[in-house]
């Protein structure tokens, strides 16, 4: 996914921060969906999806005074989510010590286009690969790849060094790589 | 020939590398460098956009169904701003006192807020020195005088939370209020009083309240004060 598409109206921001409701209720339905798909790249389940976004309004709601007029409003909201959904998986992870099972992860919509083996497996190792990740790696990663987020900017949302962010990015490409490598192997002779 | 490391090469495909020029006239030279970077470029679009569910057009909607309920806090800490300054006028030497300790580049809004938030603050916590004192002595006037001006003060922030309709503050410090009436009188047994004041939980709510009211203090301007 690109960035957050929707142009969000200034003034829409500026009354939300006057306390008015109608205004954070417009900002809540035009960034819902983006901040949905955003948030399960990074948690790959549903329902931890669901509650991120939940999440995410509430704590901008709350924060809105923090909001610096010059940012845009659709990256603040990203770099809420991001780190709601790293909240809320390491608290999962606390309490239950989360494995996610592979079938809940949802089957590629390219690959089964395409509808190619060859499509589903790398579909498949790849999502096998994103939930071997830490959180910290797949968000990083998520923000470079899907969202493309400079590293400067990833670090500031993920309040981490620019050289933390390249660590985690590398390590999550290295992962992704390596669980594509048998497949290449295969593929070689079948271009 | 030294080759670019994997790094450098993954840095470089996400166009962010430090020193591209010198990257690119490596790849101009090496095949094995410009066959990896290939390899990687293949690899993350395999990657590609990471499927994730769609949500129908209605969704924002439905989002804020399930969020807007649960919004209260910051409406009631606007208009709490809003009703800051009434209040604040009768505590004019809360103000004096603590304008010296805030930085003058501070929003008023955020000023007058924070004044009363500290002075409610003071106020629970006075209010709740007395009630343990209640429950913890055996003789039963204690406290009376103290009691009556912290009712008066009590009455003020009562009206202001209702006013506003922070109905949560309002309702703690209503019971709150007529615990400090039944100490004021003096007239009610001290058994009684205790039990009161024990039975209704006040004192746990007081500290709920205070607990609330610091963390929306650490909100505005943690650092500066
Ligand atoms: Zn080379």
């Amino acid at each position: 996914m690109k960035r957050m598409q929707a142009v969000v109206d200034d003034e829409v921001v500026r009354r939300a921060r006057g306390g008015d409701e109608n205004a954070f209720r417009t900002l809540v339905e035009t960034h819902s969906r983006d901040v949905f798909r955003l948030a399960y790249r990074i948690t790959r389940n549903e329902e931890d999806a669901e509650d991120t976004v939940q999440e995410t309004f509430i704590r901008a709601y709350r924060n809105l005074d923090g909001f610096e007029a010059r940012a845009n409003f659709g990256t603040w909201l990203y770099r809420i989510t991001a780190n709601t959904a790293i909240d809320l998986l390491r608290r999962k992870k606390r309490h239950e010590g989360r494995h996610t099972p592979l079938g809940e992860v949802q089957p590629g919509v390219a690959g089964a286009q395409e509808g190619l083996v060859f499509g589903h497996q790398v579909r498949e190792r790849v999502d096998s690969a994103l939930v071997s990740l830490s959180e910290l790696e797949r968000t990083a990663f998520v923000l470079r790849h899907c969202e493309e987020l400079s590293l400067a900017e990833i670090s500031s949302t993920l309040d981490i060094s620019v050289s933390a962010t390249k660590q985690a990015i590398f390590r999550a490409v290295k992962k992704l790589r390596s669980s594509l490598a048998p497949l290449r192997d295969v593929s070689r002779t079948t271009p | 020939m030294r080759h670019l490391e994997e790094q450098a090469l993954i840095l470089h495909h996400y166009g962010e590398g430090d020193d591209p020029a010198l990257v690119e006239r490596h790849l101009l030279d090496c095949k094995r460098c410009r066959d990896e970077l290939d390899a990687i470029g293949r690899d993350l679009r395999d990657v590609g956009s990471i499927p994730a569910p769609e949500r129908g057009a209605d969704y924002g909607a439905e989002v804020w169904r399930a969020v807007a309920p649960r919004l209260a806090h910051r409406r009631s800490r606007r208009t709490w701003v809003l009703a800051a300054a009434a209040v604040v006028l009768t505590g004019t030497f809360l103000a004096g006192r603590l304008s010296t300790r805030l930085g003058s580049d501070i929003p008023q809004d955020e000023v007058r807020e924070r004044i009363l938030l500290v002075a409610l603050g003071e106020h629970l916590d006075r209010s709740e020195v007395l009630l343990l004192e209640v429950v913890n002595t055996e003789k039963g006037e204690l406290g009376q005088e103290a009691a009556r001006e912290l009712l008066r003060a009590s009455r003020l922030y009562r009206q202001t939370a209702h006013q506003v309709g922070d109905i949560a503050t309002g309702d703690v410090l209503e019971e709150l209020e007529r615990l400090l009436l039944d100490v004021a009188h003096g007239s009610t047994p001290s058994d009684t009083l205790k039990s009161r004041i024990r039975d209704r939980d006040v004192l746990f709510k007081i500290r709920v309240l205070q607990t609330n009211f610091k963390a929306r203090g650490q909100l505005l301007a943690p650092q500066r004060f």
